[in-house]
């Protein structure tokens, strides 16, 4: 249980801002760009987690250890198979079980930021909807229970 | 002053009162007052019109004319429901909520924008908040925009209850409440609050049986309960969910004749999606305790018997690692679902079970002391609780504490009250009646400290009719003590050297214990028992009978209207 210290990375709200965004273009129809926000909006609450469970800071306030400076969809197995480095696993696991979802975003990838947008998953921006969806109520439910408490606009 | 955990919940609530109240004026200046202006103008208009309409009706008997003012006159009266619902509706969000997180720290959730509190009274709950000291949040208040969705927080989420919060003493016990809104984020416990009401439909009646400390008897009594229920025709399914410590196997299935998957398999199995009915088969084990046979039953389509779910497989290897796995959250088979806890699949699993035998009762071995698989056995899986007890200080001071902690919340205390009994395990052999009589008394006394509606002084209950936090009164539960229908009334098992060391599977040819003195010693539980079943057959039937007649009235008035 630390103290809110004022530094560059702000992953809560840098989630709620990813997602805010998404839904801006999702609902114009920019559903290329829409689908990458969801995926950077997972990537921030996941990121959240970490912290919240021990996981050390960088002096930006970012993750600091280098097993978890991953993306989408390697972060998520990372968490999960590297349980052992994180210093509340049991809390973690409790949190991540709330992410049904997660599984969907194996069609998710950073690097389609590059390409062509003809040949993105684009038929799977639901499921990367849904799934960004779980990852900021968990954020919610941090926030509840007090292991991020941090809430200020 | 240092705060700590209870005075800090009590403080808040008081704040929070005072400042619920403190806005309300605010919003009667600010905002509510220019909305009870528009209001009256409404009331105005809408009668001056209907006089009007009432005129022209006596005068010129224009109907054109007195409907379009009639219809003016009841938009009027619409606005000015609408207006109603609105003022009513901004007082509601405005109550002050607890939350108190995993820390115990407390924090204010007001179900608004930020921006549409007024600012002081902000100001004033955030140094109220500063003076709990660690017992305060940083964040300090929690509006709308601190969550991503407030809707599930604020209005749907099921741990939110109104609870009672001591704020007087007299004689060193609490003399007087504040109601508020709380919710408690907690690790572990969380299930000892579920309100989950007997369900409707057609399933065996379930008994938990529960001790709050062990050796008290409380398994071997299961077992002759079991024994007892099977002899009287009846297909009984005994589940050991006792994870910690199980024995009910040992007891009641010989050694090379246990299940070849227990209860905690199914749990691991599950999570990986891997049960099935051939999986469940694999986990009942009829017991040998009683044989339908000797009992001169043959060809019963479902013949009674006693039927064993073990927490443990036989020739387990590996259980202690499949125990630390059982209580893990498992993710939702569907997106968008709540992750499935322990208590979600162990109600799954019970359910499934009890189907698959085609049970007629249901009797859950629960682990003993304050334990979240206790828990969730009394609270959302019992029809009935059985509380084991000796008449030792311990067991009230215990009992007392798991009473307080639902007497605080009051609907749920009202649920538990109708659904617990007490037994008074291992009654003394000598001087019987002044056991009776002092086992009687104390709980008694328990119950009626926490469980049982208090009585009241007229002077006391008008003050309360006056208090704006007053619960609305209902029918008073106030048992007396020798009434034998009331929760705190005991089931007494008295003490037998026989039932010492006691092994049910042994025959009395070979020195076992005869059923006699299984029924002098259990006699009065087995009959407690099969009371409950027979009212719950009862029950059901009629919830049959009028059901039927539901349908029969539906498909009469279908015919009608086809007609």
């Amino acid at each position: 249980m630390g103290t809110p210290e004022s530094k560059a990375v702000d992953y809560l709200h840098a989630a709620r801002r990813h997602m805010r965004d998404a839904s801006i273009l999702h609902k114009k129809g920019s559903t290329a760009n829409a689908g990458q926000l969801y995926g950077f909006s997972i990537e921030c609450a996941q990121k959240q987690l970490l912290l919240a469970c021990g996981v050390k800071q960088d002096s930006e306030g970012g993750v600091g250890q280098k097993e978890f400076r991953q993306h989408l969809p390697h972060l998520n197995d990372a968490t999960l198979l590297l349980g052992e480095l994180l210093p509340d696993g049991r809390k973690t696991l409790h949190y991540c079980s709330q992410l049904p979802s997660l599984a969907l975003m194996g069609s998710w990838s950073v690097d389609q930021r590059y390409m062509n947008e003809a040949g993105l998953p684009l038929a799977h921006l639901k499921n990367w909807q849904l799934a960004a969806n779980e990852a900021l109520a968990m954020v919610d439910e941090l926030i509840l229970d007090g292991v991020v408490y941090d809430i200020s606009l | 002053m240092t705060y700590r955990f209870n005075d800090a919940l009590t403080r808040a609530v008081e704040v929070g009162t005072f400042a619920k109240h403190e806005e309300e004026f605010v919003l009667l200046d600010k905002q509510i007052k220019p909305f009870i202006n528009q209001l009256k103008e409404l009331e105005k208009r809408a009668s001056s019109l209907l006089l009007a309409a009432a005129k022209i009706k006596a005068q010129a008997n224009d109907p054109d004319a007195v409907a379009t003012l009639l219809a003016e006159a009841t938009q009027l009266q619409k606005d000015q429901a609408a207006l109603e619902k609105k003022i009513d509706g901004r007082k509601e969000a405005s109550e002050i909520c607890i939350l108190r997180d995993v820390y115990g720290r407390l924090r204010f959730a007001i179900n608004l924008e930020e921006k549409d509190y007024p600012k002081e009274l902000k100001k004033k709950l955030e140094a109220a908040l500063q003076e709990l000291g660690k017992f305060a949040t940083t964040g300090s208040i929690l509006f709308r925009d601190g969550l991503s969705n407030p809707d599930k927080f604020f209005k749907h989420h099921p741990e939110w209850h109104q609870t009672a919060i001591p704020y007087s003493f007299e004689n060193g016990k609490p003399s007087s409440f504040w109601l508020a809104k709380v919710m408690d984020r907690q690790i572990i416990g969380q299930d000892w609050l579920h309100e989950d009401k007997p369900s409707k439909e057609p399933r065996p009646y379930r008994i938990v049986f529960y001790g709050l400390k062990g050796g008290v008897g409380r398994s071997t009594a299961l077992a002759m309960t079991a024994l007892g229920l099977a002899k009287e025709g009846k297909r009984v399914l005994l589940l050991d969910f006792d994870l910690e410590s199980p024995g009910l196997a040992s007891m009641l299935l010989p050694r090379n004749h246990s299940a070849k998957f227990g209860l905690v398999d199914w749990f691991v199995e599950d999570a990986l999606e891997q049960v099935d009915e051939q999986f469940l088969e694999a986990m009942i084990v009829t017991s040998p305790l009683y044989n339908a046979k000797d009992e001169g039953i043959n060809g019963q389509e479902r013949p009674p018997g006693i039927f064993v779910a073990p927490a443990m497989a036989s020739n387990e290897t590996d259980y202690i690692a499949k125990l630390a796995r059982v209580y893990a959250d498992v993710p939702a088979k569907t997106s968008g679902e709540m992750a499935q806890t322990f208590a979600t699949r162990m109600r799954d699993l019970v359910a499934r079970l009890e189907r698959y035998i085609a049970a007629d009762v249901v009797l859950i071995d629960s682990r003993a002391g304050f334990h979240d698989v206790a828990a969730i056995a009394i609270t959302s899986q019992a029809d009935n609780a059985l509380l084991f007890g000796t008449n030792a200080q311990q067991t009230w001071d215990g009992y007392e504490q798991l009473f307080l902690h639902w007497a605080q919340r009051p609907k749920i205390g009202k649920l538990m009250r109708q659904r617990v009994a007490m037994v008074q395990a291992l009654s003394p052999a000598t001087e019987v009646e002044q056991g009776i009589t002092s086992y009687r008394q104390n709980s008694f006394e328990t119950f009626l400290k926490t469980l049982y509606d208090q009585r009241q002084e007229d002077e006391e209950a008008e003050e309360e009719e006056d208090s704006a936090i007053a619960e609305p009164q209902t029918a008073l539960f106030q048992p007396q003590i020798y009434d034998e229908t009331a929760p705190h009334f005991p089931i007494r098992i008295g003490w037998s050297a026989l039932f010492q060391e006691y092994a049910p599977l042994k025959r009395e040819l070979d020195g076992g214990v005869k059923y006699d003195d299984v029924v002098t010693i259990f006699g009065n539980l087995q009959k407690w028992v099969l009371n409950k079943l027979t009212e719950h057959k009862a029950m059901q039937d009629a919830a049959k009978k009028a059901m039927h007649g539901k349908g029969k009235k539906k498909a009469k008035q279908g015919a009608n209207h086809a007609g």
